[in-house]
C-alpha cells in the first residue's frame, strides 16, 4: 500500500541539521561586549566619545551599503561586521578627534581595507587597523597629539587637558622615562582606565568585562590574546633599554633585580597601557584576519608580542599594537600552512 | 515469477538450534554470509568479509560499535539495553571467528542504561567502555583510534591495524545467524523527528515501504524532510514507496530545518577543530569556490567520511561537506582523465 508523502518535501543534500551560532549573532556579540568599554569612555571622557563612536560606525555601515550598492552584491550590512568596524576605529582615535576624520577612517577601512578585497572574510588586514594606520598616517597631527584631554571627574562634563604637568600618555612615560611611570600614573589607574588616552583603550577592566564575555560565548579563544599580552610583559623587562640618565638597564645586571615586585609591576604597567588590551582582545582575535587553528593563533599572538615591545622600546612610536597586528596580519597565510592539523594518521605506524 | 502467499511460515531449517561455540571460524563465516548479514550501522558492508582478516594482517581487537553519535537515532541503545545477551553472544562469536585477543564495547556516555546493561551481560574478558560524546565518534576510524590509540593510515581499512569494527546491530544479526540460523529479514530502527507524533524504536521486515513505517507513527503534515538514515549523514527522501533495506538504520520526519543561506567564509576555523579526520574543509571550500582547485590529492579529498561535522557548525551556514562531494567528483574525473592520457602512446 502506497501512502503518499506530502508533495513539498525538501529533498537536498546533508547534514539536515544545524548548531552553528549565524554570523550576526557572532558579531553584534562583540559589539555588545564593546559597551563596558563605550559607557567607561563615556564617563572618562564626556559625550564626545559617544558621538565619535556612533559617528564612525555609522559611517562604516553607510560605506557598505555603498560600495556593494555599487559592486551590485547582496547588502550585509545587517550582520554586524560593518559596525564592529566602526566602533573599533572610533575606539583607536583620541577623545577631541574632529567628526570628519572618523568619518574618513571608516570610508577607508570599510571601502578599501574590506569591501576592495572582495567584502567579508576576503580581506587580509584587519578593517578597523587598516583605517587607524591611514588615519595616522593622513592626519597624524591629530592623531598623535601633544595634549590628551580628560574629564576632570567621572561625568562630570568637565574637559581639561593633561598638558604640561604630566605631559604624556602611559606609553609615552613607559617609553621615554620608564622608571618614573608610577610617579604619573598608579598601576590602579592604568587597570581602571581613569587615564588619558584614546576613546576605547584607556579602560583595561571595562574592555576585560567584554572580552570574558566573548571568551565564555567560545567567540573568541583565550590562547591569542593571552600568548600576546605574555609575551609584552615578558619582552619589555626581558629587552634592554636605557633610562633618562643613559644608563642601560638590562635583566642581566644584578641591579636590575634590586626590586623584583617593581620589575613585575613595569611589566604590567606595559600590559595595561596602549591599546593592547583592546589590541589584543579584540582586534587581533578578529576572525578574518587571524590564523585558523589554535595552534596558529599562539604562534600569531607571540610575533605581535615582540614587535610590540620592540616598536614600544626601540621603535619611534610609543604605541605599537596597531603595527604589529598589521604585519602579523600580513603573515596569516605562511602561520596557516605551517601549523595545519595532520592528517588523521598520516604519521602512523601501521 | 514468485508470488507471494502471504502465509509468513518459516523455511525449512529454521530457525534451527546451533551451539556457536562447537563450530569452527570458517563455518561461522559460512553462517554469517548465508544469512546475508551485513554492516547495521548504515553502510551495510558484507559482515562475512569483515570475518576472514588476511594471514598477513591478523586481528588482535574486536570493537562493538555501540557509540550512536547520529542525534535523533536511539536504536543501538534500546538494542543493547534489550537484547545485550544476544549482543555480547555476538561479539563472542566475532572474537572467535577472528582470533581476537581483546573484544572491547564502546558507549557514549549519554546511554548509562545501555552501558550498565551492557556491563551486566558482559563479564569476564569482554571490556565495556565508556567514551565521551563527541561527533563523529561512530565513525569507524576515530572510534578505533579513541578505544585502541591506533590511527588507521588513509586509504586504509581497520585490518591495516589489527582491528574489526562492528556494530553491536550487526552483532546482533549475526548472534541470530549463528545460533539461530537466522538470516536477515528485518531490522531494527529509530523513526523520529519532531513530524513525528509517536516516535518509536522498531524491528521492521526489511523490505516495507518507508511509507507504511511512518503512517505507523504518524506524520505531523508540516513535514518538511523526510529522512533515510541519520539528520547529518542520512538522504532526503520524497517517495513513500522507498523500502526500508538493510542499512536502514533511521527513518526521520523533520518539521525544522536550518535556513538555507550560506554566506562567506570568515575564516573562524571550527570547521578544522570538529573534522575528525584534521581535514581542511575551508580551505577545499574556497578553493572550489573560486574553481581554482587543481591539485585535490594533498588535500585528501578521498579520505574525507562525510560526517558532516564541518557543515554542522559553519556559522556561514556553508554546506561544506556538498563542496568536498563536489572536489571528489572532480577528482575522480581528473584521475580517469591522467589515467588515459598516460595510456596513449
Amino acid at each position: 500500500m502506497n501512502k503518499n508523502f506530502p508533495s513539498n518535501l525538501i529533498v537536498g543534500p546533508g547534514p539536515h541539521i544545524s548548531g552553528a551560532e549565524p554570523i550576526p549573532k557572532i558579531m553584534w556579540s562583540v559589539v555588545i561586549a564593546l559597551v563596558p568599554a563605550l559607557v567607561f569612555s563615556i564617563a572618562n571622557f564626556g559625550w564626545y566619545a559617544l558621538v565619535v563612536t556612533l559617528v564612525a560606525a555609522i559611517s562604516s555601515v553607510a560605506t557598505e551599503w555603498a560600495v556593494q550598492k555599487f559592486r551590485n552584491v547582496p547588502v550585509t550590512i545587517g550582520d554586524g561586521s560593518a559596525a564592529i568596524t566602526g566602533v573599533l576605529l572610533a575606539f583607536t582615535l583620541p577623545p577631541d578627534i574632529p567628526l570628519y576624520i572618523p568619518v574618513i577612517g571608516s570610508v577607508f577601512a570599510i571601502g578599501i581595507a574590506k569591501q576592495a578585497f572582495g567584502g567579508l572574510g576576503m580581506n587580509i588586514w584587519n578593517p578597523a587597523l587598516a583605517g587607524r594606520a591611514f588615519l595616522s598616517a593622513a592626519y597624524s597631527g591629530s592623531i598623535f597629539m601633544p595634549k590628551w584631554p580628560m574629564l576632570a571627574k567621572i561625568f562630570s562634563g568637565d574637559i581639561r587637558s593633561i598638558d604640561a604637568i604630566t605631559a604624556a600618555t602611559p606609553c609615552a612615560v613607559l617609553k621615554y622615562a620608564p622608571l618614573t611611570i608610577f610617579d604619573h600614573y598608579r598601576l590602579w589607574d592604568l587597570f581602571v582606565g581613569r587615564i588619558p588616552g584614546c576613546i576605547g583603550e584607556t579602560s583595561a577592566a571595562a574592555l576585560l568585562i567584554g572580552a570574558v564575555f566573548l571568551m565564555i560565548r567560545k567567540i573568541i579563544n583565550w590562547r591569542l590574546p593571552f600568548a600576546y599580552v605574555l609575551t609584552v610583559m615578558i619582552l619589555v623587562v626581558a629587552f634592554p633599554v636605557r633610562a633618562a640618565d643613559g644608563t642601560l638597564m638590562a635583566f642581566w645586571q644584578q641591579s636590575f633585580w634590586a626590586d623584583p615586585l617593581f620589575v613585575f609591576e613595569r611589566s604590567l604597567a606595559h600590559a595595561l597601557s596602549g591599546g593592547l588590551v583592546i589590541g589584543a582582545f579584540f582586534m587581533a582575535t578578529d576572525m578574518v584576519t587571524s590564523p585558523l587553528t589554535k595552534k596558529g593563533q599562539v604562534v600569531f599572538g607571540i610575533g605581535c608580542g615582540i614587535l610590540v615591545a620592540i616598536i614600544r622600546l626601540y621603535g619611534g612610536y610609543p604605541e605599537g599594537v596597531c603595527y604589529s597586528i598589521l604585519i602579523m596580519n600580513t603573515l596569516v597565510w605562511a602561520i596557516d600552512r605551517l601549523t595545519m592539523p595532520g592528517f588523521f594518521g598520516e604519521h602512523a605506524h601501521a | 515469477m514468485i508470488e507471494n502467499d502471504r502465509e509468513n511460515r518459516w523455511a525449512e531449517g529454521v530457525p534451527c538450534t546451533r551451539d556457536w561455540q562447537k563450530m569452527s571460524p570458517e563455518e561461522i563465516v559460512t553462517a554469517v554470509t548465508e544469512a546475508g548479514v551485513v554492516g547495521m550501522g548504515g553502510a551495510a558492508f558484507p559482515a562475512g568479509v569483515k570475518l576472514t582478516p588476511s594471514r598477513e594482517k591478523p586481528v588482535d581487537t574486536a570493537i562493538l560499535n555501540g557509540v550512536e553519535c547520529e542525534p535523533y537515532l536511539t536504536i543501538d541503545h534500546r538494542l543493547m539495553v534489550e537484547r545485550a545477551e544476544e549482543i555480547i553472544g555476538g561479539l563472542s562469536i566475532i572474537v572467535k571467528a577472528v582470533g581476537a585477543k581483546r573484544a572491547v564495547v564502546g558507549i557514549e556516555s549519554n546511554k548509562p542504561e545501555a552501558y550498565e546493561s551492557m556491563c551486566k551481560a558482559a563479564g569476564g574478558k569482554i571490556e565495556i567502555e565508556m567514551l565521551d560524546v563527541k561527533y563523529p565518534q561512530g565513525a569507524e576510524k576515530p572510534l578505533i583510534n579513541a578505544l585502541t590509540g591506533r590511527e588507521v593510515p588513509p586509504g586504509k581499512l581497520p585490518f591495516d591495524v589489527g582491528v574489526v569494527v562492528h556494530n553491536v546491530g550487526t552483532a546482533w544479526a549475526i548472534f541470530n545467524a549463528v545460533t539461530k540460523c537466522m538470516p536477515l529479514i528485518e531490522r531494527p530502527l529509530t523513526v523520529s523527528g519532531d513530524a513525528i507524533e509517536r516516535p518509536a524504536n522498531l524491528i521492521v521486515p526489511i523490505g516495507t515501504p518507508v511509507g507504511s513505517v511512518i503512517e505507523h507513527c504518524g506524520l505531523d503534515p508540516k513535514v518538511k524532510k523526510i529522512l533515510s538514515g541519520g539528520p547529518m549523514m542520512g538522504v532526503a527522501i520524497a517517495d513513500s514507496a522507498i523500502p526500508v533495506v538493510k542499512g536502514t538504520s533511521g527513518i526521520l520526519a523533520l518539521k525544522k530545518i536550518p535556513r538555507d543561506i550560506s554566506g562567506p567564509c570568515i575564516r573562524c576555523g571550527r570547521c578544522i577543530q570538529v573534522c575528525p579526520l584534521g581535514g581542511i574543509a575551508s580551505e577545499m571550500a574556497r578553493a572550489i569556490e573560486a574553481g581554482a582547485l587543481v591539485d585535490y590529492e594533498h588535500l585528501h579529498v578521498f579520505d574525507c567520511m562525510e560526517c558532516g561535522a564541518c557543515s554542522f557548525v559553519c556559522p556561514a551556514g556553508r554546506n561544506l561537506v556538498q563542496y568536498v562531494r563536489q572536489a571528489k567528483e572532480e577528482a575522480a574525473y581528473r584521475r580517469e582523465l591522467h589515467r588515459k592520457q598516460q595510456k596513449k602512446p
